[in-house]
C-alpha cells in the first residue's frame, strides 16, 4: 500500500541533502496549491525550500518537460514510471543528458485527478519506474514493492476494429467540438518540444490560427502522426486541457500500432533505436499501405 | 422599478418564449463542464452558485470574427447580428464586460471598436447572484459584490428557491414578470484593495519576474479564459477571389505574441510575457482607461497546470513595494 506521507519524508530528506551537497542546483518537484486543486510544479533551490515539497495522490503532473528549460544544469527530479518514461524519450531524442538528471524513482499505483484515475494511469504498466537513481519505495523505504496497478486501460486497436469510420469519426468529432484550440495539450506534451510547431507554421508569423473544426482536425490529427512511437502515454495532454477534451486515444492507438508492427515502446529502453530510425528491409510498410490494418482508418 | 416574484419553473418559460426573439446564451452542462453557450432547450438552463469554465465574452468579442469582405468593386462590412440575451452572468463577469465596454468603447479609450459596439448593442444582460465564494475567487479584493451586480439590465436572485428578477433598465424591463415584490436589500461594495499603485519604473525591472513563472508552460489557457483578455490579430485570407478579414484571439502567452517582422521579438523569455499579462491588466490599463482589468473570477488560476496565481503575484508586488516605500 501508498503511504504518502512516509514518501514525501523520504522526498524532502532526499531533496535537502543533494542540496546541502551540491549535488544538483535544483530539486524538481511539486508543492501544494489549493486553489489549483492539486499540487502544481516546484523547483526548490535550498535546504530550507524542500519543507514545501508534497507527495500525495493528486501529484499526476508530468514534470519531464521543465527540465527542457534546465538542460545545461544539473538538476533533480522527483520522478513516478510516466515522468521517468518521458525522460527516458527526451535522452533518446538528444534533449536531455542523463549524467546532469538525478532521478528520485518514487513508486505510485496510479494518481488521481478530480477523484477518478488521472488520465494515463489506467495503462501504466508498472508502479516502478524503469529507471532511478535514488529509490522511493512506495512505504518511503529504500525497496520498491512492485505493486498491483489498475490495468485497465482501452485497447484502442480493439476498439477500432470492432468500430465503423461514422463511429470513430463521431468520437472524434465529439473530443475537438470541446476544444478551444488553446495548445495546452501540446505545452504540457514532453514530445511536442518543437521551437517551431507545424501550427505556428500554417500562417505567417503575426498570424493566429483559426479554431474552426477543419484546423482542430488538422492539429491534433498531425500532432498525433507526430508523437507516434513517441508518446508515452503520461496523460498530461488531458489533465491539463481546460475543456475536458479527451484525444489521448489517438495517441494510445498509435503506440499499440508501433508496437505491434515495430516492436518499439516509447520510453522503455534507453538504448533501443527509436522506431522512426529503424530500416528494415523486410518492413511491411503497414502504416503506409496496410489498408485496413492502419488503426482509427 | 420593483421586482417580480416568479418560480424556476416559471422562469424557464419564460425563458422559452424569449428564446424566439433572442439568442439566449446562458450557462448549461457541456460534457461535465459548466459553460456559457447557447441554449437549444430552457429546460438546460443551469441558474446556481457554480460560476461557468469559459467567460461570457465571446458574445461580444468571439474567438473568430469575419469583420471585412473584399469583393469585386466593393467591400462589405460586419454582418447584421439577432439580439443575444446573456442570462446568468456573475457580477465579475458583469464587472470584466464593463472593463471590456471601457476598452472597446469608451471616450476616455483612443479607440472605438465599431465591431465590439455593434454586439455590444445587440447584447441585453441579466446577472445572477454567487452565493460563495469559489476556490480561487477574490472578486471581493477586487471590489466586486459578489452578490449583485447593477451594471447590467436585470438580475436574477435567489430567494428561498424561487426567483426575484429586478430589471434594471429599460432593455431588461419587462423581461420576466410575476407577482410584484420588493428588491432585496444590498450589502455595501466591498473595498478595492488588490491593486498596483505604481509607475512602471517601480515595477517592471524590480519585481523577482523569474520567480513567478517557473511552472508556465506558455499554453494561453489563462488568456482563453479570462473575461478581461482581449487581444487579437487580424488576418486576411483569399478564397476564389474574395478577401475576407477575420479577426482572431490572440494570446500575450504565446511566445510569436509579439514576434516582429524583423525578426526580432522583445519577449522571448516567459517571465516577460507573464510580467506583460499581469501589468497589462494592473498598470498599462489603469494608467491609460483609469481602471483595473481584472475581476477577480479566478479562471487564470484555477485552469494553470503551471499554478501560476495572478492574485499572489499582485499581492507580493503590493508588499514588496510597501518594503521599498519604509
Ligand atoms: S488543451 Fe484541450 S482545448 Fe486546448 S488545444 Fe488541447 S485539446 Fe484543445
Ligand atoms: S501525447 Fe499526451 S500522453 Fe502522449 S506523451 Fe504527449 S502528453 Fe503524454
Ligand atoms: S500562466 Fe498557466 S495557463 Fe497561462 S500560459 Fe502559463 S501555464 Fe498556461
Ligand atoms: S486575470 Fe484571471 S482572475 Fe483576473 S479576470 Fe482574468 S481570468 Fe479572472
Amino acid at each position: 500500500m501508498m503511504d504518502y506521507n512516509k514518501q514525501s519524508q523520504k522526498l524532502k530528506e532526499t531533496a535537502a541533502k543533494l542540496l546541502e551537497e551540491g549535488t544538483v542546483e535544483a530539486v524538481l518537484g511539486l508543492k501544494d496549491n489549493p486553489e489549483v486543486g492539486w499540487p502544481t510544479p516546484y523547483f526548490a533551490r535550498t535546504a530550507g525550500d524542500v519543507e514545501n515539497l508534497v507527495w500525495n495522490e493528486a501529484c499526476f503532473t508530468n514534470l519531464a518537460n521543465y527540465l527542457l528549460d534546465m538542460r545545461d544544469k544539473k538538476v533533480a527530479i522527483a520522478a513516478k514510471g510516466c515522468d521517468v518514461r518521458s525522460i527516458i524519450n527526451l535522452i533518446v531524442e538528444n534533449q536531455l543528458k542523463r549524467e546532469n538528471i538525478v532521478i528520485i524513482g518514487i513508486e505510485c499505483s496510479g494518481m488521481k485527478q478530480n477523484d477518478s484515475l488521472a488520465a494515463g494511469c489506467d495503462a501504466c504498466p508498472s508502479s516502478i519506474p524503469n529507471m532511478y537513481d535514488i529509490v522511493v519505495g512506495a512505504d518511503g523505504s529504500d525497496t520498491y514493492k512492485d505493486l498491483e496497478m489498475p490495468n485497465s486501460g482501452e485497447n484502442v486497436t480493439e476498439w477500432a476494429k470492432n468500430t465503423t469510420v461514422d463511429e470513430r469519426f463521431e468520437r472524434f468529432k465529439k473530443e475537438i467540438d470541446k476544444c478551444i484550440l488553446c495548445y495546452a495539450c501540446r505545452q504540457a506534451c514532453q514530445g511536442c518540444y518543437c521551437k517551431a510547431c507545424f501550427m505556428d507554421r500554417k500562417a505567417t508569423p503575426w498570424e493566429q490560427v483559426d479554431p474552426d473544426t477543419s484546423t482542430k482536425m488538422a492539429f491534433h490529427l498531425t500532432r498525433a502522426m507526430h508523437l507516434a512511437g513517441r508518446c508515452t502515454d503520461c496523460g498530461a495532454c488531458e489533465k491539463v486541457c481546460p475543456s475536458g477534451v479527451n484525444l489521448k486515444y489517438l495517441f494510445k492507438g498509435l503506440s499499440e500500432f508501433v508496437e505491434e508492427f515495430y516492436d518499439f515502446k516509447a520510453g522503455v529502453d534507453m538504448e533501443a533505436k527509436p522506431f522512426a530510425n529503424q530500416y528494415k528491409q523486410d518492413d511491411q510498410q503497414v502504416a503506409f499501405l496496410g489498408g485496413d490494418t492502419i488503426v482509427g482508418v | 422599478m420593483s421586482a417580480y416574484k416568479l418560480t424556476l419553473d416559471q422562469a424557464r418559460a419564460a425563458l422559452a418564449k424569449l428564446m424566439e426573439k433572442y439568442t439566449v446564451i446562458a450557462p448549461v452542462m457541456n460534457d461535465n463542464r459548466l459553460d456559457y453557450a447557447e441554449v437549444t432547450d430552457a429546460r438546460d438552463v443551469i441558474l446556481d452558485d457554480r460560476l461557468p469554465y469559459k467567460s461570457p465574452k465571446e458574445t461580444v468579442f468571439p474567438r473568430v470574427e469575419n469583420v471585412i469582405r473584399f469583393l469585386e468593386g466593393r467591400v462589405e462590412e460586419a454582418q447584421d447580428i439577432k439580439p443575444i440575451l446573456l442570462i446568468g452572468a456573475k457580477p465579475c463577469d458583469i464587472a470584466a464586460l464593463n472593463d471590456l465596454d471601457g476598452i472597446f468603447t469608451s471616450d476616455k479609450g483612443k479607440f472605438k471598436d465599431s465591431f465590439y459596439i455593434n454586439r455590444r448593442n445587440c447584447l441585453t444582460v441579466v446577472g445572477a447572484g454567487c452565493t460563495s465564494k469559489k476556490t480561487a475567487c477574490f472578486c471581493d479584493e477586487r471590489g466586486i459584490d459578489m452578490t449583485f451586480s447593477p451594471e447590467c439590465d436585470g438580475f436574477l436572485n435567489f430567494v428561498d428557491g424561487d426567483i426575484l428578477y429586478e430589471p434594471l433598465t429599460a432593455k431588461g424591463d419587462g423581461l420576466f414578470t410575476g407577482s410584484e415584490a420588493e428588491p432585496p436589500k444590498r450589502d455595501t461594495k466591498p473595498e478595492e484593495t488588490l491593486k498596483i499603485e505604481a509607475k512602471e519604473a517601480d515595477v517592471f525591472a524590480t519585481m523577482p519576474w523569474e520567480s513567478y513563472v517557473e511552472g508556465c508552460i506558455g499554453c494561453g489557457t489563462c488568456t482563453y479564459l479570462c473575461p478581461t483578455c482581449h487581444c487579437f490579430n487580424l488576418r486576411d485570407a483569399e478564397d476564389k477571389g474574395i478577401v475576407t478579414r477575420t479577426r482572431v484571439w490572440d494570446s500575450c502567452m504565446y511566445p510569436k505574441f509579439t514576434l516582429h517582422a524583423s525578426g526580432h521579438n522583445p519577449r522571448t523569455e516567459k517571465y516577460q510575457r507573464f510580467r506583460q499579462r499581469v501589468l497589462h491588466k494592473y498598470l498599462y490599463i489603469p494608467e491609460n482607461y483609469g481602471f483595473t482589468a481584472c475581476s477577480g473570477c479566478g479562471r487564470c488560476i484555477r485552469s494553470c497546470p503551471g499554478g501560476l496565481n495572478i492574485r499572489d503575484t499582485v499581492s507580493d508586488i503590493m508588499e514588496r513595494l510597501e518594503e521599498a516605500k519604509e
